[in-house]
């Protein structure tokens, strides 16, 4: 069964519509790259697929129910999102940040059990941060601040975990670090959906690639078929060199920007 | 700060070393930041009971701390002495004089560390809602009209009464700027536009109650905020609204501390944002209304209190807003000694603000207190 289903979703904020009629599902042990240039709607759709916006048509189902049935906090069991802007400035220590992505699992005055002690651990230990844990999140830097909420949603162990641009900011290392983290929580049977403006790194990783543009999903496929040299100068507006390695994945080698025909 | 600092580097040691464990949950700067708690909860509890019987001893009639324990002994066992002019003292003014501004006190600190954490904002502070000139505009004119003087509690509830109509004028404005939805721009504009007009029609009945020397007198002293002459019924009429109020905020703690981390991420771990802001407003509509119906409008304990606090504790709700409400108890009761100890005709909201602006000004001077943008 999918975990999250969305099927001839239409949506625009009050205005001109940024995609329409977008149908995909993932299931468990995928991991995901969102794909598509500036303005595509690859946070929207992240946020109509946690229920932060209701698509004027179509429909999203989380594991087989329809979201729009759900309540806040039963969403919250079973997707995560990581957004995009995520605030630097809170005034709490690490551990306690990312100890409130145990909230969907606590009762409103329910003290945290053993179990949300070690998911938490467990989600320091995966982002680097356990060394920070008790730093308040002002004093760190931004990369350290947005390990700590990668940290958050992953520590709310839900089945759906959607992360945008999880690793802009992030140095080298610790960019193929998320990236492996992301594999590893989708190889533990859960779905991974996340927006990249890497490409490579998207092409490298990632079992599917779903590709916004254009308002429309305008293909969901391996990055072998999804990430060719003619979509990048169609989609992108760049010339790229594209060969496949041995292992069947696309490797990308950007030239030169084009130009974008409209 | 500094010692957390230094508990994650002795932490983080261990840890690196022993990589094939796991690290426990209870290091050396947990159980640290614990035993802060535990000494803040202490000193806040003890500072309430001092301040408490401080200001049940300092006034004009010389009592002894034998005369306040006794007065209390034969009160609690409802025996008091209607003949000992001590007894009265110390049971009928002193007494809800400083439990009246103990909970005024503490309401105005909750609904800053509600406010502060909701709009991510520490300037926020209980006045930005518009509620409190509400209040005050219903006391002065329950002053003008000559209600004050029928009954001890005419005031206040006519205060009370006007807070709540403002809130509910304010919400629906609002709301049906928004369509149904309350916004939070939304919502503090209608309130500083409501505050305009509440501040208008206040400075109205002031200027034309001054053609009478005595009413007028009455307005502008009410006016500057004190607790000169509070009662029982002021104590009744306020305090349940104010300790509903503020359980309700304690309540949503966690949702608050989630606030902190972005409307989306908060949206993410299970919080009904809009829900939850809407529920935090009232809250502190109804705490704030409450407490300036009671003690007038006194300034500075909402924005002050939670700052010191978090500064001293950290900024998770749970901790943050009860003992918001002891600080901001103790706060103003001190304030009120202070003001009586100096003259008996200084209202209380001209110390808090003397005393908590330049404390407040020292924090901002040493990078303390972190404004946003």
């Amino acid at each position: 069964m999918s975990l999250v289903e969305v099927s001839g979703a239409t949506f625009g904020y009050r205005g001109p519509t940024v995609f329409r009629d977008v149908s995909f599902s993932v299931g468990a042990g995928e991991l995901v790259g969102l794909c598509g240039p500036n303005g595509a709607g690859k946070s929207t759709l992240l946020r109509l697929m946690l229920g932060l916006h209701a698509p004027s048509a179509g429909r999203v189902t989380l594991a087989g129910t329809a979201l729009a049935g759900l309540s806040r906090r039963e969403i919250a069991r079973h997707a995560a999102l990581l957004p995009q802007d995520a605030p630097g400035d809170v005034p709490l220590s690490v551990r306690e940040a990312v100890a409130l992505g145990r909230l969907p699992h606590l009762g409103r005055l329910q003290p945290e059990t053993e179990a949300d002690l070690a998911a938490v651990a467990r989600a320091l230990e995966a982002t680097d941060t356990t060394a920070l844990a008790e730093r308040p999140l002002t004093e760190l830097s931004g990369g350290e601040r947005h390990r700590v909420h990668l940290a958050r949603a992953l520590a709310q162990e839900a089945p759906l975990l959607l992360l945008d641009e999880p690793i802009a900011g992030l140095d080298i290392a610790h960019q193929l670090a998320a990236m492996d983290l992301l594999r590893a929580t989708a190889d533990a049977d859960r779905a991974v959906v996340v927006a990249l403006h890497d490409l490579a790194l998207a092409a490298r990783r990632c079992d599917r690639i779903l590709l916004l543009a254009g308002g429309v999903l305008a293909a969901d496929a391996t990055p072998a078929q999804v990430l060719t040299a003619d979509t990048l100068a169609r989609v992108f507006g760049v010339r790229a060199d594209v060969r496949i390695d041995a292992g069947g994945r696309p490797v990308l080698d950007v030239l030169d920007a084009i130009g974008r025909p409209t | 700060m500094s010692s957390a600092r230094a508990g994650s580097r002795s932490g983080a040691a261990p840890d690196n070393a022993a990589s094939t464990e796991k690290p426990t949950p209870g290091t050396p700067a947990r159980a640290r930041f614990r035993l802060r708690v535990v000494t803040g909860f202490a000193l806040v509890l003890l500072a309430a009971v001092g301040a408490v019987v401080l200001g049940l001893l300092v006034g004009p009639a010389h009592l002894s701390v034998t005369d306040v324990v006794g007065a209390l002994a034969r009160r609690i066992a409802g025996k008091v002495d209607p003949l000992s002019w001590r007894d009265t003292v110390v049971v009928g003014v002193r007494m809800p004089r400083v439990l009246v501004g103990f909970v005024a006190g503490g309401a105005l600190a909750v609904a800053g560390a509600a406010l502060q954490g909701l709009f991510r904002n520490p300037l926020a502070e209980p006045g930005v809602l518009g509620i409190s000139s509400g209040a005050s505009l219903g006391a002065v004119l329950a002053i003008y009209f000559h209600l004050a003087g029928r009954a001890v509690w005419l005031l206040p509830a006519c205060a009370f009464v006007a807070a709540a109509v403002d809130a509910v004028v304010v919400f629906a404005i609002a709301a049906h700027q928004g369509r149904g939805r309350v916004f939070t721009a939304t919502l503090l504009l209608v309130g500083v536009a409501v505050m305009a007009l509440n501040v208008s029609l206040t400075t109205f009945v002031l200027s034309i109650s001054l053609a009478s020397y005595d009413v007028g007198r009455q307005v502008m002293y009410w006016l500057l905020g004190s607790l000169e002459g509070r009662t029982w019924d002021h104590l009744l009429l306020g305090g349940p609204a104010i300790l509903l109020g503020t359980v309700v905020i304690a309540a949503h703690a966690r949702d608050l501390d989630a606030l902190l981390l972005g409307e989306v991420s908060a949206q993410s771990v299970g919080v009904d944002v809009s829900r939850v802001r809407l529920r935090m407003m009232i809250a502190s509509a109804l705490v704030v209304g409450a407490a300036v119906a009671v003690a007038g409008p006194i300034g500075f304990v909402g924005l002050l209190v939670p700052h010191v606090l978090r500064l001293a504790v950290g900024a998770r709700h749970a901790v943050l807003v009860p003992l918001s409400f002891f600080g901001g108890g103790v706060f103003l009761v001190i304030a009120d000694i202070v003001a009586r100890a100096l003259s008996v005709d200084v209202p209380v909201g001209v110390v808090t603000a003397a005393v908590g602006a330049p404390i407040f000004l020292a924090l901002l001077i040493r990078r303390r207190v972190e404004v946003a943008g």
